[in-house]
């Protein structure tokens, strides 16, 4: 697969402070690619370098084969950027900001006016185009940024916390639209929301003080953050052979009760269905897997680095 | 036709046509107000100025001075309300105008033309009102120095937009600098009747260079090579001078 952006031995200083830390990796054509981390990890600057609007100190990198230092107009040309603050013209109406975005980026009228309907029709923003921005929530203006990025039809876009009070429901419909747009497009986004990554991003990296701590896919990270699974079995009464076995089994490395739930901890390689064999059948109400979330692995792998450091 | 222009053109029309009360006639009521009342209270007074009614005599320098607020004013507010909203460094940064010199040409001509349409229209109604007796006009001569004020001062509004911190310090600008320098610069009376030392300062500011060599054009039908040349100098120095401070607008 075709990569489109390249990183190699990334680094980006700001006087003493080292913002982000000899980073290298590739990120393929027609991925969502997120970064994740605390406030203060470099993520920011990772994307600004990305987008050519810094400078990195050291390293090399390209974007569509494009030399990031060498190249960075024609870089811009083929990227969209959106960062965190809200930048639209508050003196013109959301499809003036639209058309004027257009006419700046040498789209037809005709092709501009196809864009703004098709994109306001999608993010239900049909009512909103007289209105100025001034008086729309930031969530809406937000909605209105990212629209206008895409507007010029951009083969990179580069997200720093895109749906950042957004409604649920507008976040979803605009992760549905851009992954339909992914034969085209590849994503790299900033967020804070976990559940945003588990939701859509193909891979994501974890950052701090300027390193990556994990690069993976979503279930890699999972699985490698979390190297054990948990499962919660509902039983009808508190049976005390089964309790023995629990305690005994070596596949149980720990439990826990909790009314009429066990919360038993074993190796992810560990067939759940040898556990369910530790109970009565017809003690049993219900026995399935715990989700384990994203966020508690990335929570698990801060913490391992602080341990570490220490 | 770059896409600078393109898309300026289309963004200042629409908000013309929208603001056309506070932007275009307010604007415009300022230097007329001034003609009436200064120069028919002057008029009363002196009569004639070198033997041209005082007017007409009035007429170039106040086109001029309404030419320099409007270019000024124009790119100012354009650049400081750009910077408040950071629209400007986001589309510069994102590579709208690969081209840095289109898109100055493109500002520039912008305010400058702003500046040019209200003065026309000064010049018009003041013409109207004072009538052509008594002086010989060379339009092209004339045109020559609107056309240098115009460029001129939506430069200093370039300058003051992108660097003037924000507050009323832009206001400020027009009301104690530009407003003084044209009135000085003899806009209504002869800088000869200043101590000769003050003469000599006043002679070669840029405003007297302008407003000197419009007079000629527009009173006496000539043309004043001196003040022409001059002005050319003065307009390009400071274009250049405004392309090298603004040049690495957008650079990482």
């Amino acid at each position: 697969m075709a990569v489109s952006i390249t990183l190699r031995n990334i680094t980006k200083k700001f006087g003493p402070v080292t913002a982000v830390n000899n980073l290298s990796f590739g990120v393929e054509h027609g991925t969502i690619f997120s970064i994740v981390g605390p406030s203060g990890s470099g993520k920011s600057t990772l994307l600004k370098i990305m987008a050519t609007m810094v400078r990195p100190s050291q390293g090399s990198g390209y974007v569509n084969g494009q030399n990031l230092t060498a190249r960075p107009i024609q870089i811009r040309q083929q990227i969209g950027y959106m960062g965190q603050q809200v930048v639209l013209d508050e003196q013109l109406t959301v499809l003036e900001n639209f058309v004027f975005h257009s006419r700046l980026h040498g789209i037809s009228d005709e092709e501009a006016e196809a864009r703004i309907l098709g994109l306001a029709e999608r993010f239900n923003l049909m009512d909103g185009l007289h209105q100025l921005p001034d008086g729309l929530a930031y969530g809406i203006k937000r909605k209105i940024q990212l629209m206008r990025t895409l507007l010029t039809h951009p083969s990179i876009l580069l997200l720093d916390e895109p749906t950042r009070s957004m409604d649920r429901q507008t976040a979803l419909a605009i992760w549905e639209y851009l992954r339909e747009q992914r034969s085209r497009l590849t994503i790299v986004m900033i967020t804070s929301s976990m559940a945003e990554v588990e939701h859509v991003a193909d891979r994501l990296i974890i950052m701090d003080h300027g390193h990556i701590l994990v690069d993976g896919s979503v279930e890699a990270v999972l699985h490698a953050q979390q190297p054990n699974q948990v499962l919660e079995a509902r039983v009808n009464e508190i049976n005390e052979a089964e309790y023995q076995k629990l305690t005994k089994s070596e596949l149980v490395l720990d439990f826990s009760r909790h009314e009429n739930v066990y919360a038993i901890v074993t190796r992810y390689q560990t067939s759940p269905s040898k556990i369910l064999q530790l109970f009565d059948a017809e003690n049993i109400i219900s026995f399935m897997p715990k989700k384990t979330r994203l966020a508690d692995a990335f929570i698990h792998t801060l913490s391992q680095e602080q341990i570490i450091n220490e | 036709m770059n896409n600078a222009f393109r898309a300026l053109w289309w963004r200042e029309l629409t908000l013309y046509r929208r603001n056309l009360v506070s932007e275009g006639i307010l604007n415009l009521l300022l230097p007329i107000l001034f003609f009436l009342f200064f120069g028919l209270g002057f008029q009363a007074i002196v009569g004639t100025m070198d033997g041209i009614p005082y007017l007409a005599y009035l007429i170039p320098g106040l086109v001029l001075l309404t030419i320099a607020l409007t270019a000024f004013d124009s790119l100012a507010w354009f650049h400081v309300t750009n910077r408040r909203n950071r629209q400007w460094d986001e589309v510069i940064l994102m590579g709208a105008f690969p081209n840095k010199p289109g898109l100055l040409l493109a500002e520039l001509t912008l305010g400058a033309t702003k500046g040019l349409v209200h003065g026309i229209i000064i010049l018009l109604i003041t013409i109207f009102l004072a009538g052509t007796s008594g002086i010989h006009v060379n339009i092209q001569a004339f045109l020559v120095f609107m056309l240098l004020t115009a460029i001129q001062f939506a430069a200093w509004g370039h300058l003051a937009g992108m660097y003037t911190p924000p507050g009323p310090l832009l206001g400020r600008l027009v009301t104690f600098f530009i407003f003084p320098i044209f009135l000085v610069s003899g806009l209504g009376w002869e800088i000869s009747g200043y101590s000769p030392v003050f003469e000599s300062l006043v002679y070669w500011l840029p405003t007297h260079t302008l407003v000197a060599g419009a007079q000629s054009g527009f009173l006496r039908g000539t043309i004043e090579n001196l003040f022409l040349i001059i002005a050319f100098i003065e307009t390009a120095l400071l274009v250049g001078v405004v392309h090298l401070l603004t040049d690495n607008r957008g650079r990482a």
